[in-house]
């Protein structure tokens, strides 16, 4: 869902390492989105960089709790950065592609918002189903500055294949659409909101 | 002592537009100089540092990091698997501290392995201030080259460089 939203709001999609890498890549593959193979916990850190680069750039981030935690200074950084960047948050309690390891940091129920208010997002949003999902996302344009939707998931029972494409060639074929966005005027330029819901 | 103005003065005859990293005392003279013309982004750790130069680049970028040496052990994933994996041209200026007159115990263990754990990055380095091709103009050919090539490289500035 999140990779077809990304598609159809022309956002550059940062998915971190994992199982949801393979989800997007298997179903809702694009020259828009990156996959971080390696560099977990890096996927927003690396969106920041990506929409500072160019004011009418505008991202998103798909990553697990694991990477969530791993790159807390990335997070910190695109919750202040003021850019266009909606960063969702899967949010299954474990380590699913390691073996199902559980992760020890939770942010249940209140906290995981309010983590993301502290940080500095303007846009803050929690989900617990598809249908949550889906209006968050919608609820979460159109604005300005960074939006964060955590999602409470669950270990999915069917695993996707790895991507064919390989490291470098996800690198050529992102920075060619990326050309060639911003050669068109890449996206809408949203207002400022602070709506927060939990 | 800190780093020369000369590392900047070369940066910005180089094609670089995009710079980051974490704030250091050996670098603190250059990246204040750096300052000057460019938006400077300091971050609060050297992985996301590289991980946004990497955005930057994919974005049509020509990204420099900075960072201590200290910080390449938070930066070493970044670099090998996000800029080198996917062959992302980033340009690291790392302050080389316990090195020369600097003895400090925790900077010398560092300083120590700096060169050992760039060549595992690497094999583009130069240390700033001890080649005979070392001008601004030189400098910043060897910056260019690296984004030409695609390459991750090095500039490595010891104390009072």
């Amino acid at each position: 869902m999140v990779g077809r939203w990304a598609q159809a709001e022309r956002r550059a999609l940062f998915v971190g390492n994992g199982y949801l890498l393979r989800d997007v890549a298997h179903h809702a593959d694009a020259a828009s989105n990156f996959y971080l193979f390696g560099g977990m916990g890096l996927a927003t850190a690396t969106a920041v960089g990506y929409a500072a680069t160019d004011p009418s750039s505008r991202a998103a981030v798909l990553e697990g709790d694991g990477n969530f935690f791993m790159g807390l200074a990335g997070t910190a950084f695109c919750a202040s950065s003021g850019l266009d960047i909606v960063h969702v948050v899967y949010a299954n309690g474990m380590y699913e592609s390691s073996g199902g390891q559980p992760l020890r940091c939770e942010l249940g129920g209140s906290r995981a918002p309010t983590l993301a208010r502290g940080l500095g997002y303007s846009w803050v949003g929690a989900a617990y189903n598809e249908h949550g999902l889906a209006m968050a996302l919608s609820a979460c344009h159109p604005r300005s500055g960074t939006a964060l939707i955590w999602v409470g998931g669950a270990p999915e029972p069917d695993v996707s294949p790895r991507p064919r494409p390989g490291p470098v060639e996800i690198a050529d074929r992102f920075s060619s659409w990326a050309r060639a966005a911003r050669a068109s005027g890449q996206g809408l330029s949203g207002q400022a909101e602070t709506r927060h819901t939990s | 002592m800190t780093a020369r103005p000369g590392l900047a003065a070369a940066v910005a005859r180089s094609t670089v537009d995009f710079v980051c990293g974490v704030p250091d005392s050996v670098l603190s003279d250059a990246t204040a100089e750096l300052e000057r013309t460019y938006d400077v982004h300091y971050l609060p750790r050297e992985d996301a540092a590289v991980a946004a130069a990497v955005g930057a680049a994919l974005n049509g970028g020509r990204p420099l990091v900075f960072m201590k040496n200290a910080g390449l052990g938070n930066a070493l994933d970044a670099l090998v698997s996000l800029a080198v994996c996917h062959a992302v041209p980033v340009i690291v200026v790392v302050g080389w501290a316990g090195t020369r007159s600097d003895r400090l115990g925790h900077h010398v263990v560092w300083g120590d392995r700096t060169a050992a754990v760039v060549g595992s990055v690497s094999e583009h380095c130069r240390v700033v201030g001890e080649g005979p091709d070392d001008g601004p103009g030189d400098l910043a050919g060897y910056i260019d080259e690296g984004f030409e090539l695609r390459q991750v490289r090095f500039l490595l500035v010891r104390p009072g460089a």
